[in-house]
């Protein structure tokens, strides 16, 4: 009992620090931006690294890199748009790093994410679970945009 | 024109939740989470590659950035890479309310440090009590969606 409550901290500790790579992994691309002169490029150039270093992880882990041809054939085009959109992702935030600080970045993209999730529940898209919009939902998400406000005049 | 920008952040996150339900779909179908991300770089990869040559009409860049720029400006992916497989590892140790309040709190802790020191070349924005309490309302907006 007592074990598994210590690998919970661990894994809550683990959890946190994670969070706390991803304003450091903006502010980075940042400073590459500025290197490179281009927001395009240092977008490019993480995303590169980052496919080598999953390549190899995969193939540390899995022992492969392939897969059922069947995907491809069978599956739902938007399958493979992910990627595409993390690029969105990370080109937004490090075009608006230096035009909103690393805070007000951080929090608009969570507002903006944690809205789109809850459309996404309510209607039950891409084959999750349909989880309706509620009075405590829609104050969480007041409570969000209240948030940003205070942050921004302050 | 802050209006604007804070609209961008917002478009930028909502592409978040709707890239994760697809990652997951991939990753059922090519049984790995790994091979998933791994696709998912690299099809973004791809599309970077593509809209550099479009916008920029070059892929160059002067030798002389790996000499005068400092070694962590090419760590970026690798860490968006952690925090990706992190959330993959975590989710079915912590459930998923638990694994998304404990990264974001993570966020804003190292997202206030950031502005409170200039770390990495951000300008200084030093943390007051309203921009804390503006903090504390996101955390209880992220718990109240998250609970119910």
């Amino acid at each position: 009992m007592k074990k598994s409550w210590k690998l919970t901290a661990l894994f809550l500790v683990w959890g946190l620090a994670a969070g706390m790579v991803s304003p450091v992994q903006t502010a980075v691309n940042g400073r590459l931006r500025l290197a490179v002169h281009s927001p395009l490029l240092a977008s490019l150039i993480s995303f590169f690294t980052g496919t080598l270093l999953l390549i190899l992880s995969t193939l540390l882990i899995e022992r492969r890199l392939s897969f059922s041809r069947r995907v491809i054939t069978d599956s739902p085009w938007w399958l493979w748009v992910g990627g595409p959109l993390g690029v969105i992702f990370v080109t937004a935030n490090i075009l608006l790093l230096p035009l909103l600080g690393a805070e007000l970045t951080v929090v608009s993209v969570l507002c903006g994410q944690m809205l789109i999730a809850l459309i996404i529940d309510h209607f039950g898209w891409f084959g999750v679970r349909l989880h309706k919009i509620n009075r405590q939902r829609l104050a969480g998400i007041a409570l969000m945009i209240l948030g940003i406000l205070l942050i921004q005049h302050f | 024109m802050i209006f604007f920008y804070l609209i961008g952040g917002l478009i930028a996150g909502s592409v978040i939740p709707v890239q994760t339900s697809i990652n997951a779909r991939l990753g059922k179908k090519v049984r790995s989470p790994f091979l998933a991300s791994a696709l998912s770089f690299f099809l973004g990869t791809l599309v970077l590659l593509l809209l550099t040559l479009i916008l920029d009409h070059s892929l160059g860049l002067p030798l002389r950035t790996f000499s005068t720029s400092p070694w962590w400006i090419w760590t970026g992916g690798m860490l968006g890479v952690c925090y990706l497989t992190s959330n993959i590892l975590l989710l079915p140790r912590l459930g998923a309310a638990l694994t998304v309040v404990v990264t974001l709190c993570g966020q804003m802790i190292m997202a206030i440090a950031i502005d409170q020191f200039g770390w990495f070349g951000v300008s200084v924005h030093a943390i007051n009590l309203p921009r804390l309490t503006g903090i504390l309302c996101m955390l209880l907006g992220i718990y109240l969606i998250k609970k119910f």
